[in-house]
């Protein structure tokens, strides 16, 4: 019986022993095919999840770079500010920390505790960058899982002086506007960082295997400004828009030969941010500063020259209305009484093309390229979009969107004898240990005009403030070269009655301009809304102040071509006035209306001026005679009677020629372009059949 | 000489099990690397090896007969411990299991399970008695010498350890004689109950390979129906019994299925062992190289997740090594088993082949994701002094029944 069991017992243990292998064999597997998956086809996966777990990266700031005005004024600098952080997860007494904070910050103790309370997060900012005041109140705070960090923020050392241009920084300290925002990247620097482990209990250390990573400080950077010239500019121009009552202004002062720009500052009261840099962000319609291309057009195109006389319809004609009634004036004059109707006849004989082309030569509707974020193109149609009148109210400074800077810079290039210069207000990026990283030097754009038509222009600007309608930006001693400009500001698609752009552009001294400054002064309210009145005496104080700081002559080398003696008188001077070809009726009304003494010899109807002479009558006045010739102009110039000789210096060869020829005097041309010189002098009187000597020379070389 | 040394001592089991104490030191080292609250755990773990040592040797050279005479008094011995600790124990983590002994710990459930298989061997192997598992009063006999030290244990309450006692009655029953379809009727409520828990849908597939399985014993219709009733029943009450879990363990059984709905809390000891054991990739960081365990991602590592280490910074190779001695280990033992005819001794070595493998199955299934975390150490290699001595004695009489393989008493 025992016997026969064992024998069933070992029959059945071998059957039993090999379920048992079997069903742990199977078991086995499934653990090691599991592991295999685990560790074998799955690794990378983990790899990856444990090295995001455990790594992590702190950042090493770097210190931003500091920004200096042109004499290495630190405009900007860092200040180092304290924040508060805490790990939730880590504070023992959540509520005492609350009470602290909202004892000291005077918020509420909820805030603190809703932050304290975040979840799933192991930081939360509890105070970012303290005032100063509170710094010592916080200097012992000290509990488990608050975190004191240091923090770089920028201050203004002058008083926000110059706040517009250098711009600010966010909590972060990257660049929000201004140059910290056009040269964030060279300001940053680079921050450096140190690899830490983080364990399993949230504790962190160095890792060893990767080295530290130590932070590059940001770039210096020096602009062109010049912190006292900003002073001034941002102190003037405050007082003169709170003296107009205005809403806003802007104002910018540029160096003439190298387009750095000196000083430049806004003023937007209208709801705008204060912050923006409206001198290029913001656009108006010029109104009469705009003249400046058509008058530099026409003399460059020799059209006419200062004394030629203009139909100015008695100060009406199509709509626009002149606040002078005069029936003519000479181009001097209409520069000098900013005539509109003048203005108009001159662009109409340019034509839409030329117009065109010599807008779009002076900057207008294409960026400058000043390196400051935010720049805008402005608005200047093309000749094809221009409806028929068109050209009549953009010679005017109508229809046609600029910026200040666009203006300013028109006006710097006339100044700088007609060569463009591309206006820029970084000056130097110095790498922190002062190396020199790059240097911005002055750079040409283009020549708009010849140096003799820009000196012809500087010197009607010259009568402008002398004579004209820019008076009150005269100063003693210092020939001002200016223009005024009156628009009215488009309100709600309609041109305002009320509302005003008031400016002014100027520059000296006009024998060698170095500085250019424009004042324009938005919606002035307190009465006087003319450039001339509201805009010309800023800028008054302005140059004022600068000539009494600077004596002018740093701003560049002297240029020795004071040469050119500007003249000044707004009389119509009958020595120079230039009435020929003239329509002889309209010669006689202007020069009625000028009170100029003068004999016409000729036919005084339907008759042009060929020639004109300048005598003493017996009673010792001068007078001016008139020759026309008419239809009857066969009736040839009595070529045996003397004739002076003119002045010709300046004029194209064609209208020489064609003076000569009315003349009958025989001459010689050498050369090409403009007349350069001349034998005799003018005002000799020449014999018979003298041959007079004309040189010339191609514009642009002198 | 030699020759006679190999016929009574088997170097196989002895060297598999030492180098998985060796294995699991290094592994305690690292994990303890740099950890001065735990850097003494290395020392006692080593300690306790070295005693091992004489444990082993000294249980080894013990005549059969006085181990199966003293199994009822060790029984009852542990069973005494095992109510003392309730009262007089310390309480960690919600569990009074631990009795402190000179700056050792001892963990009396730890011996319960070589007393618990000692007492149900030698109760079936009692050549006087001659009880018979298959006759209800014994197989009575039989679980309740299992449940005193699982009711004993729950008090503590300490859930994965009861789990083993539950456990290794199957092995130890079957191997006793229970025939299959008895095993059958005992399995049967349990797949229903895990299947219940997974879903519907495997509730209703258990019960359909239940029905079928009766269908091939072809036992009589009243026996079928019940035990079928019995099996739908327990998958019912699955969720009762899981909702008076404690809210650890629901916690840790819900992880189990998708670790990443609680990543830093109930999943987050499985999340951060995977990426431990799957970042090692397969060779492994290096020694004291593993990120995870140098780092202290994994909580009281040395203990349950010591495995972890082996892992990371052995690789796969290394996890593999650490497999196959277990593996050898294991069916050493239940060859011995088969080859030793001692009843006694044989019963014991299934007892404690099924302890071994439930404990390695459950952990690396634990460290692998694949079983919930219930606190179920690695043998060998897992730190505690109370757990590796147990070990060593299950090993001790391992290798005694390989030396008196040959002899019935």
């Amino acid at each position: 019986m025992r016997e026969r069991t064992n024998t069933n017992i070992k029959a059945n243990t071998e059957r039993r022993i090999t379920i048992f292998m079997a069903v742990f064999a199977l078991l086995f597997l499934v653990i090691l095919y599991k592991l295999f998956t685990i560790q074998v086809i799955d690794a990378a996966r983990y790899q990856l999840a444990a090295k995001k777990q455990y790594e992590s990266k702190i950042s090493l700031k770097s210190s931003r770079g500091i920004i200096f005005d042109r004499k290495m004024n630190s405009l900007v600098s860092n200040i180092v500010m304290y924040s508060f952080a805490a790990d939730p997860n880590m504070v023992d007494n959540k509520d005492s920390v609350a009470q602290v904070f909202a004892d000291i910050f005077k918020k509420d103790k909820s805030y603190y505790l809703d932050k304290l309370n975040s979840k799933n997060t192991s930081f939360v900012w509890l105070e970012r960058r303290i005032d100063p005041k509170f710094e010592a109140q916080v200097k012992d705070i000290s509990f488990s899982g608050v975190i004191k960090l240091n923090e770089p923020n920028r201050i203004f050392n002058y008083d926000k002086l110059s706040s517009q241009i250098v711009g600010y920084t966010n909590i972060d300290n990257n660049g929000l506007s201004g140059i910290e925002l056009e040269l964030n990247e060279m300001l940053s620097g680079k921050e450096g960082y140190v690899v830490m482990q983080k364990d399993g209990l949230g504790r962190k250390r160095p890792a060893v295997e990767y080295p530290r990573q130590e932070p590059v400080d940001g770039n210096n950077v020096i602009l062109t400004v010049d912190m006292n010239l900003q002073k001034i500019a941002e102190e003037e121009l405050t007082a003169g828009v709170e003296a107009n009552n205005s809403t806003g202004g802007k104002v910018i002062v540029m160096n003439v030969k190298t387009g750095e720009i000196l000083a430049m500052h806004s003023i937007n009261n209208d709801g705008s941010s204060q912050d923006k840099i409206a001198e290029i962000t913001d656009l108006y319609e010029p109104g009469s500063t705009f003249k400046i291309v058509t008058g530099a057009a026409a003399l460059e195109e020799n059209m006419l020259s200062k004394f030629d006389v203009i139909n100015t319809y008695g100060g009406e004609y199509m709509n626009i209305k002149d606040s002078h009634k005069s029936s003519s004036m000479t181009f001097q004059q209409v520069i000098e009484q900013s005539s509109n109707i003048g203005t108009i006849q001159v662009a109409n004989r340019l034509g839409r093309e030329r117009f065109y082309k010599y807008a779009r030569d002076f900057g207008f509707g294409i960026t400058t390229g000043l390196d400051l974020p935010g720049e805008v193109k402005g608005r200047l149609k093309k000749p094809v979009e221009f409806s028929p009148v068109s050209l009549n109210y953009m010679a005017i400074g109508y229809e046609v969107l600029v910026t200040a800077l666009q203006m300013t810079n028109a006006y710097a290039c006339v100044a700088n004898g007609g060569m463009m210069m591309k206006p820029y207000i970084i000056k130097k990026i110095l790498a922190p240990d002062g190396t020199l990283l790059k240097e911005y030097k002055p750079v040409e754009i283009r020549n708009v005009i010849s140096k003799t038509t820009a000196k012809a222009l500087t010197e009607l600007f010259v009568g402008v403030v002398e004579n004209g309608t820019g008076k009150d930006a005269r100063i003693e001693n210092i020939k001002i070269a200016g223009k005024t400009g009156t628009s009215q500001k488009m309100v709600e698609g309609k041109y305002s009655k009320s509302k005003y752009t008031s400016s002014f552009m100027g520059y000296f001294p006009a024998e060698n301009p170095q500085i250019v400054i424009a004042v324009i002064i938005d919606a002035p309210g307190a009465g006087e809304y003319y450039g001339g009145k509201v805009s010309a005496p800023i800028f008054k104080k302005i140059a004022e102040r600068i000539i009494n700081l600077t004596g002018l002559h740093e701003f560049s080398a002297p240029e020795n071509n004071a040469d050119i003696v500007l003249t000044s008188n707004s009389k119509v001077d009958n020595t120079s006035l230039n009435l020929v070809n003239f329509d002889i009726s309209d010669a006689i009304r202007f020069l009625n209306e000028n009170e100029i003494p003068f004999e016409v010899e000729g036919a005084r109807k339907n008759a042009i001026v060929v020639s004109q002479e300048q005598f003493t009558d017996e009673k010792g006045n001068r007078k001016i005679k008139l020759v026309t010739a008419g239809a009857n102009q066969d009736d040839k110039l009595n070529k045996d009677s003397h004739v002076k000789m003119p002045e010709l210096r300046g004029m194209s060869v064609r209208k020489c020629i064609k003076v000569m020829s009315t003349l009958g005097i025989d001459y010689k041309v050498n050369g090409c372009g403009k007349v350069t010189a001349q034998v005799p002098e003018a005002g000799t009187q020449l014999a018979k059949n003298q041959q007079v000597i004309i040189n010339c020379d191609p514009p642009g070389k002198f | 000489m030699q020759a006679k040394v190999f016929e009574r001592f088997n170097f196989v089991v002895f060297l598999s099990a030492f180098a998985l104490i060796a294995f699991g030191l290094v592994a305690i080292y690292s994990a303890t690397f740099g950890n001065e609250l735990v850097s003494g755990n290395f020392t006692k773990q080593l300690i306790s090896a070295c005693i091992g040592i004489i444990v082993v040797l000294a249980i080894m050279y013990t005549p059969p007969k006085y181990l199966a005479m003293s199994s009822y008094l060790i029984y009852g011995l542990v069973m005494i411990l095992l109510i003392a600790v309730i009262i007089l124990g310390k309480k960690i983590k919600g569990q009074t299991s631990w009795f402190s002994v000179g700056g050792f710990g001892v963990q009396p459930s730890e011996f319960a399970k070589v007393a618990t298989v000692m007492a149900l061997a030698y109760f079936l192997s009692n050549k006087n008695k001659e009880a018979d598992v298959t006759k209800l009063r014994d197989f009575m006999y039989a679980v309740a010498i299992c449940l005193v030290p699982v009711a004993l244990i729950m008090l503590q309450p300490d859930m994965g350890t009861t789990l083993v006692f539950l456990f290794l009655l199957l092995p130890v029953l079957y191997w006793a004689g229970m025939p299959n379809y008895i095993m059958f009727f005992i399995v049967a409520p349990a797949i229903t109950a895990v299947c219940a828990f997974l879903g519907t849908w495997y509730f209703v597939a258990a019960v359909i390979f239940i029905v079928a399985m009766m269908m091939v014993f072809k036992k009589n219709i009243l026996v079928s129906v019940i035990v079928v009733c019995i099996a739908i029943a327990s998958g019912f009450s699955v969720n009762m019994v899981y909702s008076k879990l404690q809210p650890y363990q629901q916690k840790r059984i819900q992880s189990m299925f998708d670790p990443e709905s609680d990543p830093l809390g109930a999943g987050y000891n499985v999340i951060q062992s995977k990426i431990a054991i799957g970042s090692g990739g397969l060779s492994g960081k290096g020694f004291l190289q593993g990120t995870q365990t140098q780092l202290k991602y994994i909580p009281e590592q040395w203990t349950d997740f010591i495995f972890c280490m082996v892992g990371e910074e052995f690789g796969f190779v290394g996890s593999i090594a650490v497999v196959l001695l277990f593996l050898i280990l294991i069916w050493q033992t239940i060859h011995i088993a088969f080859i030793c005819k001692n009843q006694f001794l044989s019963i014991c070595c299934i007892g404690f082949a099924t302890i071994f493998s439930f404990h390695i199955l459950i952990n690396l299934g634990m460290i692998m994701g694949i079983m919930p975390v219930i606190g179920i150490p690695l043998p060998f290699m897992s730190y505690g002094v109370s757990f590796l001595l147990s070990n060593l004695i299950m090993l001790g009489i391992i290798l005694n029944a390989f030396r008196n393989r040959k002899e019935y008493v």
